[in-house]
């Protein structure tokens, strides 16, 4: 029969405090993670909102289309920024805030809302932590506004239409 | 016989940090139980105006809008604000009214 002894003792003690030290790492680690996750989120919908900005395409022919388009384009932008497996169980969904909708036109760009859990386990409660990522860079208007504007003003000018071109200055330079 | 085998077992200190484990987890314990029924303890750990649930307002506040959240800010209101109004705390300084955002006031000089 093995004689009792003490041996291994400080190995159970190790094992126990280890065990406490490194879930008190990871406790604050993972608080840690969602400013991580923060950060990323940010830069994507930051570059999806350059695009959103300069979006613009021949393809379409109305206003309405063209946004449409330079959402599209926002949205691929920051799915290249933020690929799917990036950050786990990302919920987020890039949303608009499209000129001729949104009531203050400073508030035009892209947003997204997703959520995180706290930190590890039952610690800080079940409940999710909310984040809302906003960049709100404008949006150019699109050739077709361009178009549309320059006509108006020519046919303030000619009382006609602008279906042919007309000089509306000449300096003689 | 059974007087001298008795007396062997009980004259030894085999066991002794056994029990002091067992004494010392029993108050950790019961310490640890007096703790976290505590309502004090509980209301500041846990609740509506918790440690954690201040952290978590805090970040998702900051993140939102790179400022510290503030005791007299109206975080549900500010949490749901969705572009109706212009008071965007990154936005409009609510102490002075006005954009923080800023420009010349006259033109450049010719």
């Amino acid at each position: 029969m093995k004689e009792k002894n003490n041996k291994g003792q400080s190995t159970i003690e190790f094992i126990l405090t280890f065990t406490a030290a490194v879930g008190f790492i990871f406790l604050f680690l993972k608080m840690a993670l969602n400013y991580t996750n923060g950060y990323m989120v940010h830069h994507a919908t930051f570059m999806a909102s350059r695009a959103y900005l300069v979006g613009d395409t021949e393809s379409q022919q109305t206003v309405e289309g063209r946004d449409k388009n330079a959402f599209e384009l926002a949205k691929s932008v920051f799915d290249k920024n933020l690929p799917a497996d990036l950050i786990q169980g990302f919920d987020g969904v890039l949303t608009e805030n499209n000129p001729g909708v949104v009531k203050f036109s400073v508030f035009t760009g892209v947003w997204t809302e997703f959520t995180q859990i706290f930190s590890v386990g039952f610690v800080g409660g079940k409940d999710p932590v909310k984040f809302r990522s906003e960049s709100f860079l404008g949006r150019e208007p699109t050739r077709v506004e361009s178009i549309n504007q320059i006509c108006t003003a020519i046919k303030t000018i000619t009382l006609g239409s602008c279906d042919l071109q007309a000089t509306l200055e000449d300096n003689g330079g | 016989m059974a007087k001298l085998l008795s007396s062997r077992l009980l004259k030894n200190n085999l066991g002794q940090s056994a029990v002091e484990y067992i004494l010392l987890l029993a108050v950790l314990s019961s310490l640890g139980y007096t703790f976290y029924n505590n309502k004090r303890f509980k209301d500041f750990l846990k609740g509506k105006d918790g440690m954690f649930a201040t952290m978590k307002k805090g970040m998702s506040y900051s993140y939102r809008y790179g400022l510290e959240l503030k005791k007299d800010t109206p975080f549900d209101e500010k949490l749901d604000f969705d572009y109706q109004t212009n008071k965007h705390d990154t936005y409009l300084n609510p102490t002075e009214g006005q954009s923080r955002f800023f420009s010349g006031q006259g033109p450049y000089p010719q």
